[in-house]
C-alpha cells in the first residue's frame, strides 16, 4: 500500500513537473516519472526477501527467492534511463544557450 | 566442454549487419582523415544492401528463438525488408542533403543506421523489453538526428519537443509493459497470448496495460489525439530526418502493434470489442483531424506532416477490421506508404531553387516547366497519396476500406472515402501549382543531382509497381501471412 | 510542322478505330471477353467485355475524337502547352476506351477516375488565368466526389452479390434488389452518375469547365466524358432499374435537370456557356428516358445519344472558330459573321438544323422518338410532358441563339471577309453532314448501330424501326408546336433572359454552386480554426492534451473494473516504511522546490530512498547501478551547472493549480492500478526457468546477471548502443556549442 502510494506520488509530482513551462523543472520531473516506472516493473514482480544469488554447492534458487526477471529488466530500464537522461541535459543545456532561457513557450515559433 | 545452445544467427543477420556497417560507418568518421561523403554513403549503402540479401534469403520460423526474445516470422522478414529498402532511400536522400546543410555526416549516418536497427529490432521481438530496447534505440536516434542541422534554429527547436513529447509517450508505454507484466507475470509476448487465453489472468489489468501501451506507440504513429507534435517536428527536423520519422519511425510503430496485438496465440477474445472501438474512435479522429489539417497548410513539410497522421489513421483501420484481409492491407499500405512518402521527402529534397529549399508549396510553382521529368514524378506520388488508380496509394486503400466493409464497418470506410475526397484537394493543390501557375519572377531551379533522381525514381517505380501489379506484393504477402 | 503531323496522325487512327468499331458491331453476334487476373484479393480483375452497346460508344468516341483531334491541328498551334493538351486528349479517349469496354466495375471506376483527372488537367490548360484554376479544380472536386458515392457502391455491390463482374452482376439481379443494401447501392450509383453527367443540384461545374479550349469542351464536354454517367446508369440498368425507386429518381432529376439547364442556358451570352447549359439539359432528357425504361424510351435515349454528339461537339468547334475569327465569344458582340466566313456559316448551320429538331436531320427523329416515348408511357405526369416540352422549345431557341444571331449582319457595312484554315471548318462540317445523312438513311443506322447496341443492353430486339417520316400524329404535331414557340420565344429571348437572370439573382442564396462555395469556404475555416487551436506550437499544450487524454483513459478502465475491492494489508517493514516517506517527502517538496540546487539535492533524496528500497527487497545489482546511475548524474548536473539556466519564477497560480489538480488524478489512478499489479503475486514459468538453469546451463550464480549477458544478451547488447546513441548525441549537441564561439 504504501509503496503504491509512493509510486503514485512520484507519478504526481512527475507529471506536475514535467507540465510546468521550466525546461530544468520538466526534467527533474522526467527523471522522477523514471524512478516511478522502474519501482513499477520491481514492485509488479512482487516483493521477497533474499536476493536471486545462488550459493556455493547449490543448483538453483532455494525458495523464497525475489523474481529475478523483473530486477533484470529494471537494470536494463535503469540503464536506459541514464542514457536518456543525460542527453536531456544536455539538450537542456544547449537549448538554453541557443533560446537564452529554459521557457518551453519560448521555443514557440515565431508566426 | 560446454555445449552451446543451438542459436539461429541466421535469423538475425539482417539486424547484425545493419550494426556492423553502423560501426564501420564510425570507425571510417573517427579516421583522423578526412572522409569524403561519398564514401560514407556508399559504404552504408552496401552494408543496407547486404543486409537485404540476408533479409530476403531467410526463411519463417513460427517459434521464438534467443531464448523467448525474437520471433522471426514471414511478417518480420516482410517488414525488415521494407525497412531497408526505406533505409537505402533515405541514404541517398541525405547525400544530397548534406551537400547544402552542416551536418555533421559521419555521425549522421551512424544514427540513421542505428535507427534502422531500431525498427529492425521492433519488427523482430517477441519480447516486451525487447520491443522496448527497439522504440529506444529508434527514438534516441531520431530524437538527436532531427536536431542536427547546426544552422538552423528549427531543427533545435523540433529536436526539443520531439524529445520531451517523446519521452512522455514513452512512460506511457513502459507503464503500460509493467502492468503487463503485472499481469500476465511475463514479459514474452507469446506466453502473454497463452496467458490470455487461459483466462487466468486479471483482464482489467491487461485492458489497461495494452491501453496505455497503445498511448505510447500511438505517439510514434501521431495518431490523433497524440500527434501534436508531428507538424512541428516535421517542419523543424532536416528534411531527410522528417522523411524517415514519417515513413520510418511510423512502420516501425505499426510493426510493434502487430507485434504486440497480433502474435500468434494472442486473441483478443475477451475483450476484443474495446480494443476494436479504441483504434475505431482513434482511426476515425486520425482520418479527420489529420485531412482537415493539411487542408490549410503552406508548409510543404507540414502538410505532409498531416498527410502522415491521416494515412496514420487508415492504417490503423486495418486493426479495427482484425481480419486477415485487414493485416495483409496493412501490410501492403505499409509498403505503398514507405515508397510514396519517400518519394514526395526525395522530390522536396532534390528541387531547389535559387540554392534553397522550396519549402512552401508556391515555391514550387512553374516546376513542370524546368524539371518536368521531376515535377511527373512527384506527381505520381502525390496522386498516390490521393489514391489515384494505378499507383500503390489505391490499391492499398481500396484494400483497407474493402476489410472494413467485411467487418460492417460502414461508417468508418464511409469516413475514410470522404477524407480521402478532402485530400485530393491539397494534393492537387500542388500538381495545380507545380503545373499550371508561371515560375516566380526569376527563379530558377537548380539541376536535379543523380542520388535525387535515383532516390525518386527508385519510389517512383515502387508506387507504380504495387499499383499495377499489386500481384507481385501480394504472394509476397500471402506466404508470409499464413502464419497469422 | 510536327504538332500538326501528330495531330493528323492520332485523327486517322481515331478515324480508323471508328470505322472499325461499326463494322464489328455490324458483325458481332455475342460479347467478346477478356479477362486477366489483377487482384482477386479484392475483387479486382482486368476484365473486358466487347459488345455492341459499348461499341456503339467506342463508334461516338473515336468518331467524335478523329475529328477533334483534326481540330486540333488548327486550334491548338500557338498554345504555349499545346503538346500536353494533345497527349492529355490521348490520355482522356483511351480511358474513356477503357471505361466503356471495362466489364468489371472496379476497373470501369479506374478508368472512370482517369477521365476525371485527364479532365482536371485540360480545363485547367488555360492556366495562367485564376478562374480556369478554380475551375478545374471546382470540377475535380464534384466529379470526384461522385466518384467516392461509386466506389462505396461497388464495395457494397461486391458485398451484396459476390462479384463485380457486370455480366455476372445482371445474372444476379434478384440477388441485389432483394438485398437490404440495394436502395443504397442505388443511390450511391445515381450520385456516381449525376455528377459526372451534370445532373441538377451537380450541374454547376459543367459551365465552369467552359474555360478549357474548345476543342476540349468538344470532346469532353458534350460529347463524350459526361456522357459516362449516362453510360453507368445504362449499364446498370438491367441490374438495378425498373423499379420505383429508380424511376422516381432518375425521372425527378432527369426533369429538373432538362428544364434547369435550358432555362439557364439563355441568360447566358457567352456561346460557350450557353451551349453547356443546353448540354445540361440535354443530359437531363438522357437521364429522364433512363429512368422511362421502356424499350421505346432506351432506343430514343439511343438515338438521342447520338444526334446530341453530333450537333453539340460541332457547334462546339464553331464556337472555337467564332473565338478564332472574332476574338470574343460573346453573343452581344458578335453579328455578321455570315460575311466574315460564309464555310463558317455554313459549318453552324448543319448542327443547329439538327438541335432544333428539323427534318431531314437526325435530330428530328430523335425528337419524335423522344415525344413518342413520353405520350406512350404509361407512368408519367402531364407535367412532364409539359417540361420536356419546354425544354425542346428553349433548345430550339438556344439553337437559333448560338449558331443563327451571331451570324446575322447588325448593320449595313460588310467587315472584310476572312479565312478560316481547313481543320477550323471541316470537322463542323463533317459532323452537320453526318447528321443529315443519318437523318436521310434512319434505317441503316438504326439496324446496323443502334439496334445492335440495344440488343446487347437489354439482351432482346427493340422492335422499333427508325424512320424520318411518321406522318401527321400528335408527336409531329408536337415536334411542330416546338419549334414555332422556340422560334417565338427567340423574338422575346432577350425578355426571357431578363426574367431568368431576375429569378437567378433571387434564388441565388440557394444556389448548388453557392452551397459548394460555403461547404469549400467553411470547411477550410474549420480546418484553419482547429489548426489554429490545436497547433499553437507551445509544448507546455501538447503535454497537457496528452496527459488529459491518458486520464480519461484510465479513468474509462477505473470505471470499468469489475472489483474494485483490494487487499490493503501488505505487509512492510517499518524501515522500509520510513524510507519510503523520507523519498516521498522528498518528491513533494521538489514540486515547490525555488532553487536549482533544491531541487537537484531533493532529486537525489528520492533515487537514495529508491536504490535503499532495491537494497531491502533483495535487488543488491539493482541498487548498485540506481546508486551508480544517480551518482554519474549528480556529477553531469554539476559539470554543466553553471551554463544551466537560472530557475525562473513559475507560472501563474492558476495554471498551476489545474496542472496540480491533472497529475494528481492520474497518479491517483495509476497508484490504484499498481495495487492491482502487485496482488497479483504468482511465480511463473519463466523466472522458475532461469532460477532452475542459470548455474547449470549458464555458469553463473547471480541470476541477474546471467539473464543480462547470457539468457537476454541481445537486448543488453540493444541497451549499450541506446547509450552509445546518447553519447552521440550528446557529442553533437556539445560541439554546436565550440563551433558557435
Amino acid at each position: 500500500m504504501i509503496i503504491a502510494s509512493f509510486i503514485g506520488l512520484l507519478y504526481i509530482a512527475g507529471f506536475y513537473l514535467l507540465l510546468r513551462r521550466s525546461l530544468v523543472r520538466a526534467a527533474i520531473g522526467a527523471l522522477l516519472l523514471g524512478h516511478a516506472a522502474n519501482l513499477l516493473i520491481f514492485v509488479s514482480g512482487g516483493l521477497s526477501a533474499g536476493a536471486p544469488i545462488i550459493r556455493e554447492g547449490e543448483d538453483s534458487l532455494i525458495s523464497p527467492y525475489p523474481d529475478p526477471l523483473p530486477q533484470a529488466l529494471v537494470l536494463t530500464a535503469i540503464v536506459i534511463g541514464l542514457g536518456v537522461s543525460a542527453y536531456l541535459l544536455a539538450l537542456i543545456h544547449r537549448t538554453a544557450e541557443i533560446a537564452g532561457g529554459d521557457d518551453m513557450d519560448d521555443l514557440k515559433e515565431e508566426e | 566442454m560446454i555445449d552451446f545452445p543451438e542459436i539461429s544467427w541466421a535469423s538475425i543477420a539482417p539486424q547484425t549487419v545493419i550494426l556492423i556497417t553502423a560501426l564501420t560507418v564510425l570507425a571510417i568518421d573517427l579516421l583522423p582523415r578526412k572522409i569524403e561523403r561519398i564514401n560514407i554513403t556508399l559504404t552504408a549503402l552496401l552494408g543496407v544492401v547486404i543486409a537485404l540479401i540476408f533479409a530476403r534469403n531467410l526463411t519463417p520460423a513460427y517459434e521464438t528463438d534467443f531464448s523467448g526474445m525474437i520471433y522471426r516470422d514471414g511478417v518480420s522478414i516482410y517488414l525488415d525488408q521494407l525497412l531497408l529498402a526505406g533505409t537505402a532511400l533515405i541514404l541517398l536522400m541525405s547525400h544530397r542533403y548534406a551537400q547544402f546543410h552542416p551536418i555533421a555526416y559521419g555521425e549522421y549516418t551512424v544514427l540513421l543506421l542505428f535507427a534502422s536497427l531500431g525498427m529492425m529490432t521492433i519488427s523482430i521481438s517477441a519480447d516486451l523489453i525487447t520491443l522496448f530496447i527497439g522504440v529506444e534505440l529508434l527514438s534516441l536516434s531520431l530524437y538527436v538526428m532531427s536536431g542536427m542541422d547546426k544552422s538552423s534554429l528549427s531543427s533545435g527547436e523540433a529536436s526539443v519537443k520531439y524529445f520531451l513529447l517523446g519521452a512522455f509517450s514513452t512512460g506511457f508505454l513502459v507503464y503500460g509493459m509493467a502492468l503487463l507484466f503485472g499481469a500476465c507475470r511475463t514479459s514474452n509476448l507469446v506466453l502473454i497470448g497463452s496467458a490470455i487465453l487461459d483466462g487466468g489472468a486479471g483482464t482489467p489489468l491487461l485492458i489497461l496495460g495494452f491501453a496505455l501501451v497503445l498511448v505510447g506507440l500511438g505517439f510514434k504513429i501521431s495518431l490523433v489525439p497524440f500527434h501534436m507534435w508531428a507538424p512541428d517536428v516535421y517542419q523543424g527536423a532536416p528534411t531527410p530526418v522528417t522523411a524517415w520519422i514519417a515513413a520510418g519511425s511510423k512502420i516501425a510503430g505499426f510493426a510493434a502493434l502487430l507485434r504486440i496485438f497480433s502474435l500468434p496465440g494472442i486473441s483478443f477474445e475477451p475483450f476484443g470489442g474495446y480494443w476494436a472501438q479504441a483504434i475505431w474512435w482513434l482511426s476515425m479522429l486520425t482520418m479527420i483531424i489529420g485531412n482537415a489539417g493539411a487542408l490549410v497548410q503552406n508548409d510543404i513539410k507540414r502538410m505532409l506532416a498531416y498527410s502522415s497522421i491521416a494515412h496514420g489513421g487508415y492504417l490503423s483501420m486495418a486493426f479495427t477490421a482484425n481480419n486477415t484481409v485487414g493485416l495483409q492491407a496493412l501490410l501492403f499500405y505499409l509498403a505503398a506508404y514507405l515508397f510514396m512518402t519517400l518519394g514526395a521527402f526525395a522530390v522536396v529534397i532534390a528541387v531547389r531553387r535559387n540554392g534553397r529549399e522550396c519549402l512552401s508549396i508556391p515555391d514550387l510553382a512553374g516546376l513542370a516547366r524546368q524539371h518536368p521529368g521531376v515535377a511527373g514524378l512527384m506527381a505520381v506520388f502525390l496522386f498516390s497519396l490521393a489514391g489515384m488508380p494505378f499507383t500503390a496509394g489505391f490499391v492499398g486503400k481500396l484494400w483497407l476500406f474493402g476489410a472494413a466493409i467485411q467487418e460492417k464497418y460502414y461508417l468508418l470506410a464511409a469516413v475514410g472515402i470522404l477524407t480521402t475526397l478532402l485530400s485530393f484537394y491539397y494534393y492537387l493543390r500542388i500538381i495545380v501549382f507545380m503545373y499550371m501557375h508561371e515560375p516566380q519572377k526569376d527563379a530558377v531551379f537548380d539541376a536535379v543531382p543523380a542520388s535525387g533522381r535515383i532516390a525518386a525514381g527508385l519510389a517512383a517505380a515502387g508506387v507504380l509497381a504495387l499499383g499495377v501489379y499489386p500481384n507481385l506484393l501480394w504472394k509476397v504477402l500471402a506466404a508470409h501471412t499464413n502464419g497469422l | 510542322m510536327k504538332f500538326r503531323t501528330s495531330c493528323y496522325s492520332l485523327s486517322g487512327a481515331s478515324a480508323v478505330l471508328c470505322i472499325f468499331a461499326i463494322w464489328a458491331s455490324m458483325n458481332l453476334d455475342a460479347p467478346y471477353y477478356l479477362a486477366f487476373d489483377w487482384l482477386p484479393k479484392v475483387g479486382l480483375r482486368i476484365s473486358f467485355r466487347v459488345d455492341s452497346f459499348s461499341l456503339f460508344f467506342v463508334t461516338l468516341i473515336c468518331g467524335i475524337g478523329s475529328l477533334v483531334f483534326f481540330f486540333c491541328a488548327g486550334y491548338l498551334p500557338g498554345d504555349k502547352s499545346r503538346s500536353r493538351t494533345l497527349s492529355i486528349l490521348l490520355l482522356f479517349t483511351l480511358s474513356m476506351l477503357g471505361l466503356v469496354l471495362s466489364d468489371n466495375v472496379l476497373l470501369l471506376f479506374i478508368f472512370w477516375e482517369f477521365t476525371t483527372i485527364t479532365s482536371f488537367f485540360l480545363v485547367g490548360a488555360k492556366c495562367e488565368k485564376k478562374e480556369a484554376r478554380e475551375a478545374a479544380l471546382q470540377a475535380l472536386l464534384v466529379t470526384v466526389a461522385g466518384g467516392m458515392a461509386l466506389l462505396v457502391a461497388i464495395l457494397l455491390l461486391f458485398m451484396a452479390a459476390g462479384t463485380l463482374e457486370l455480366s455476372s452482376l445482371e445474372a444476379n439481379r434478384q440477388l441485389i434488389q432483394d438485398s437490404p443494401l440495394y436502395p443504397v447501392i442505388l443511390i450511391l450509383i445515381a450520385a456516381g452518375a449525376f455528377t459526372k453527367s451534370a445532373q441538377f443540384p451537380f450541374h454547376f461545374w459543367l459551365p465552369g469547365a467552359m474555360t478549357a479550349p474548345s476543342p476540349v469542351s468538344a470532346f469532353l464536354h458534350s460529347a463524350t466524358m459526361v456522357k459516362a454517367g449516362i453510360y453507368l446508369l445504362a449499364r446498370f440498368h438491367p441490374i438495378l432499374g425498373e423499379t420505383v425507386l429508380w424511376h422516381d429518381l432518375l425521372i425527378g432529376i432527369g426533369a429538373a435537370t432538362m428544364i434547369v439547364g435550358a432555362s439557364l442556358a439563355l441568360a447566358r451570352t457567352d456561346i460557350k456557356a450557353l451551349l453547356a447549359y443546353t448540354t445540361v439539359s440535354a443530359l437531363g432528357m438522357l437521364t429522364f428516358l433512363l429512368g422511362l425504361g421502356t424499350t421505346l424510351a432506351m432506343k430514343a435515349a439511343l438515338v438521342f445519344l447520338l444526334v446530341h454528339a453530333c450537333y453539340k461537339a460541332a457547334l462546339f468547334m464553331v464556337a472555337g472558330s467564332i473565338e478564332k475569327l472574332a476574338g470574343t465569344r460573346d453573343l452581344d458582340r458578335l453579328h455578321s459573321l455570315g460575311k466574315m466566313s460564309p464555310a463558317l456559316w455554313c459549318a453552324a448551320a448543319l448542327p443547329a438544323l439538327s438541335m432544333c429538331g428539323l427534318p431531314p436531320m437526325l435530330g428530328f427523329i430523335g425528337k419524335e422518338l423522344i415525344y413518342e416515348a413520353k405520350l406512350i408511357a404509361p407512368t408519367i405526369d402531364e407535367l412532364f410532358l409539359l417540361i420536356g416540352f419546354t425544354a425542346n422549345a428553349l433548345t430550339v431557341t438556344a439553337a437559333l441563339l448560338a449558331a443563327v444571331k451571331p451570324f446575322i449582319p447588325r448593320t449595313m457595312d460588310s467587315p472584310p471577309k476572312r479565312k478560316l484554315t481547313l481543320p477550323l471548318l471541316a470537322p463542323p462540317i463533317i459532323l452537320g453532314i453526318v447528321s443529315l445523312a443519318c437523318g436521310l438513311f434512319p434505317t441503316w443506322v438504326g439496324d446496323n448501330l443502334l439496334e445492335p447496341s440495344f440488343q446487347a443492353l437489354k439482351g432482346e430486339p427493340s422492335q422499333i424501326k427508325l424512320k424520318l417520316w411518321h406522318g401527321v400524329n400528335p408527336v409531329f404535331i408536337l415536334s411542330v408546336l416546338t419549334l414555332v414557340t422556340g422560334a417565338l420565344i427567340y423574338w422575346i429571348h432577350s425578355y426571357f433572359a431578363r426574367m431568368v437572370s431576375v429569378v437567378e439573382r433571387w434564388s441565388s442564396p440557394f444556389a448548388p454552386e453557392r452551397l459548394y462555395a460555403q461547404l469549400v469556404k467553411r470547411f477550410v475555416q474549420f480546418a484553419s480554426l482547429q489548426t489554429r487551436l490545436a497547433q499553437n506550437g507551445s509544448l507546455n499544450f501538447y503535454l497537457t492534451v496528452t496527459l488529459c487524454f491518458a486520464s480519461l483513459l484510465l479513468a474509462a478502465a477505473f470505471f470499468s473494473l469489475p472489483e474494485k475491492a483490494v487487499d490493503l494489508s501488505l505487509l512492510i517493514h517499518l524501515k522500509t516504511s520510513l524510507i519510503i516517506l523520507g523519498a516521498a517527502a522528498a518528491a513533494v517538496l521538489s514540486i515547490r522546490a525555488q532553487s536549482m540546487l533544491e531541487a537537484v539535492l531533493l532529486l537525489g533524496v528520492v533515487g537514495l530512498g529508491v536504490t535503499l528500497f532495491f537494497v531491502f527487497y533483495g535487488a543488491p545489482d539493482l541498487a548498485l547501478t540506481q546508486f551508480l546511475v544517480e551518482l554519474l548524474l549528480l556529477v553531469l548536473i554539476a559539470s554543466i551547472w553553471s551554463r544551466l539556466p537560472a530557475f525562473r519564477p513559475d507560472t501563474p497560480k492558476r495554471e498551476k493549480r489545474r496542472d496540480l489538480f491533472a497529475a494528481c488524478i492520474l497518479g491517483v489512478f495509476l497508484s490504484y492500478f499498481v495495487l492491482q499489479a502487485v496482488f497479483l503475486n504468482e511465480h511463473n514459468a519463466i523466472s522458475e526457468f532461469y532460477a532452475q538453469n542459470a548455474a547449470t546451463e549458464a555458469f553463473g550464480r547471480n541470476v541477474v546477471n546471467v539473464i543480462l549477458v547470457d539468457f537476454r544478451a541481445l537486448d543488453t547488447m540493444g541497451e549499450i548502443t541506446v547509450l552509445a546513441i546518447a553519447m552521440m548525441g550528446i557529442m553533437s549537441l556539445l560541439k554546436t556549442r565550440k563551433t558557435k564561439r
